[in-house]
């Protein structure tokens, strides 16, 4: 099937026409949503129906690439095109403040994370994603012991570093855009595929793949070299150090998975638009993280 | 400007507009702007506004339910009395 990449509606398989249709109509009744995935994506005027139909076909085409090819570089074309999304760019050299957004807000999006793989491992057939989803859980929030803590652990450790209480990183709610993100992504967790859950959550740790950079991506996700210099203190260090070791081996092992099994279960489609609503969701998570740091700013 | 009848794509849209006309009034004291004319794209954008031949320029970026999250104004020709 064919899926809307704004709002998930199913559409029978390679029926560009009606997912033109329904985006422009839904466009028409000024959605927020769907207007703002056709400004990003397609065209920010009006364009003719027929148009606009061979242009999402276009979107989605494939051509000759494997479905992760296209996958990544959607993603860098959102992430890292010119100009780069905002938060990896204030994560070049970050601030104390620039640090503090990312704890307050990602400790939710890690709680939610652990959500996500174990519903994914509880929903799939399949051993090997089920192996792949518990050692990602194991790196991420369950660790190994007090030498090696999870990503988890060093997030609210590199938090306490700069001066804020576990307590009170912990009790902070999130922001209204990173609670609706988490919403959505625990209803697609439990309600899409579990191969479409795979890539929209695993897709996101591209933004720490360092080999994007030699795919084209403009700026890696920070400045390799703070990893060196005195800029960011040690804990900042480690959790940043944790992510540039991890992700990449992470998110290419998740596409992996995905391209054999998008395919082998005719999931194609629906996994692209997955993909694309999920990052659309991370787009705004990750402005919800500079919009935290500004509080911290002096 | 004011006065004048926009046309919005969707209710963020209006929200972000109503809430940048409501800042630039209140960074300026203006009581009505003139015009606006907005550059730059959803990551960061710029708006030039005049009243009665007074420039004022802003940058401002807004978050994903349409609040208003960074503003610096760039000065212009005035700038309010302190
Ligand atoms: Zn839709």
């Amino acid at each position: 099937m064919t899926k809307c990449p704004a709002c998930l509606t199913a559409f029978p398989k390679g029926d560009w026409a009606a997912l033109a249709q329904h985006l422009a109509e839904r466009a028409q009744r000024s959605d927020a949503v769907h207007v703002r995935w056709l400004n990003q994506n397609i065209s920010r005027k009006r364009i003719p129906l027929d148009d606009l139909e061979s242009r999402i076909h276009q979107f989605f085409d494939l051509g000759a690439r494997p479905l992760s090819a296209w996958i990544r570089s959607r993603f860098i074309s959102k992430f890292y095109g010119e100009p780069p999304h905002p938060f990896p760019a204030a994560l070049q050299h970050p601030s104390r403040a620039t640090l503090l957004g990312y704890v307050f807000e990602h400790q939710h999006f890690l709680r939610q994370w652990v959500r996500s793989c174990a519903y994914i491992m509880a929903r799939t057939d399949q051993a090997e994603v089920a192996r792949y989803e518990l050692d990602n859980l194991n790196t991420e929030f369950g660790g190994f012991g007090t030498p090696t803590p999870s990503h988890y652990e060093l997030l609210l450790q590199m938090g306490e570093s700069l001066g804020v209480s576990r307590a009170q990183i912990l009790n902070t709610p999130p922001l209204a855009s990173t609670a609706a993100a988490i919403q959505e992504w625990n209803r697609i967790a439990t309600e899409e595929h579990w191969v479409e859950a795979v890539a929209g959550m695993h897709s996101l740790e591209l933004i720490a793949n360092r080999n994007l950079v030699d795919e084209g991506a403009s700026i890696s996700y920070f400045d390799p070299r703070i990893l060196n210099g005195t800029e960011v203190n040690a804990p900042a260090k480690a959790f940043l150090r944790e992510g540039y070791e991890a992700d990449a081996g992470h998110s290419d092992e998740a596409l992996a998975l995905v391209d054999r099994f998008a395919v082998e279960l005719d999931r194609v489609e629906e996994v692209q638009a997955t993909f694309l609503r999920s990052a659309d969701l991370f787009d705004d998570y990750l402005i919800a993280r500079l919009e935290r740091a500004a509080q911290f700013e002096s | 400007m004011d006065g004048e009848r926009l046309f919005f794509c969707c209710d963020i849209c209006l929200r972000e507009f109503r809430q940048l006309v409501a800042r630039i009034k209140s960074e300026t004291g203006w009581d009505r702007i003139d015009s606006v004319q907005v550059a730059g794209d959803r990551r960061g954008r710029t708006c030039l506004a005049t009243r009665a031949g007074t420039r004022y320029e802003c940058a401002f970026a807004f978050n994903a339910e349409g609040s208003l999250r960074e503003y610096s104004s760039r000065g212009g020709s005035e700038r309010p009395d302190p």
